[in-house]
């Protein structure tokens, strides 16, 4: 594997202040996905500010220990994304793809534990069905878990294409690696709110 | 930067940690308000110093800021 060239630019030409992280469009994107997320985690707790009791019996069923365990496994998927944005800012441009590896794979490790929580839950006869809990819970993480999806393919993407030198200018590299860093925070962010709804409060 | 990161990092599991043992080995009315407060204080380190936002643009920064306030508001009132 070759490394992508050195950038030779003066760290404050590489980072300059108010410069947007990433791609325009991309935030773009974020704020929607953002918007969307509002309204469903507000409704969630206006439901169950409506119905204790039913989210009360809902959340006894869950694992709060899968929860947890998820929340640790997101919190170091981000740290090691925002490593990898680091060393680019340091020059160290062949750190990047390694970071985003195991960023990428503490996805890999969120999917897996929240499929194990699912496949419990419909064994034990819960669904979309059942009732408002059991709604907003598999829909809600469910849409959440795409997001986690879609958040490791641009991760793996952006990686390979900057181990083959698709990136050719500091300037695309910067926003290829930004744009993508800000995607899988933002995922991580949501979780940090649907974490203490879903586990966290009685 | 690194170290900050890494810091970052750690407290951020340490506080994940704390409001969960908090969650299941403690109640009362302080409870809800604490859990809320550790998650402004998680979201808000995530957004300045994960996204980045501490030195971006800062209508970026407010809009992110205020959707983290809009849904901890969300939670407050409703729960």
């Amino acid at each position: 594997m070759n490394a992508p060239e050195r950038i030779n630019l003066p760290l404050s030409e590489a980072v300059t202040e108010e410069e947007i992280p990433g791609d325009l469009a991309m935030w773009f994107f974020i704020f929607a996905e953002l918007a969307v997320f509002a309204l469903l985690l507000g409704g969630m707790a206006f439901a169950r500010g409506t119905w204790p009791e039913m989210f009360s019996a809902g959340v006894a069923t869950l694992h709060p220990e899968a929860g947890l365990i998820n929340t640790l496994a997101l919190l170091t998927g981000s740290y090691a994304v925002a490593r990898g944005v680091a060393a680019v800012r340091e020059r160290r441009l062949e750190k990047l793809p390694v970071w985003f590896f195991w960023g990428a794979l503490s996805g890999v490790f969120y999917v897996v534990v929240k499929s194990v929580e699912y496949v419990q839950l419909f064994n034990a006869g819960y669904n979309l069905r059942t009732n408002t809990f059991y709604f907003f819970y598999f829909f809600t993480t469910f849409f959440h878990l795409m997001h986690v999806v879609l958040g490791m393919v641009i991760l793996l993407v952006v990686a390979r294409r900057w181990q083959r030198q698709v990136y050719q200018t500091a300037e695309t590299r910067r926003m290829a690696a930004d744009s993508a860093a800000s995607y899988w925070h933002m995922v991580d962010l949501v979780w940090l709110m649907l974490f203490p709804l879903l586990y966290i409060l009685p | 930067m690194t170290t900050k990161l890494t810091f970052g990092w750690l407290s951020l599991l340490a506080l994940t940690g704390l409001g969960w043992w908090l969650g299941h080995y403690t109640e009362g009315t302080w409870l809800l308000w604490t859990i809320i407060l550790l998650s402004a204080i998680k979201g808000q380190w995530l957004i300045d110093h994960f996204m980045g936002l501490a030195r971006g643009p800062k209508l970026f920064r407010a809009i992110v800021s205020g959707w983290l306030f809009l849904v901890l508001t969300s939670m407050a009132l409703f729960l």
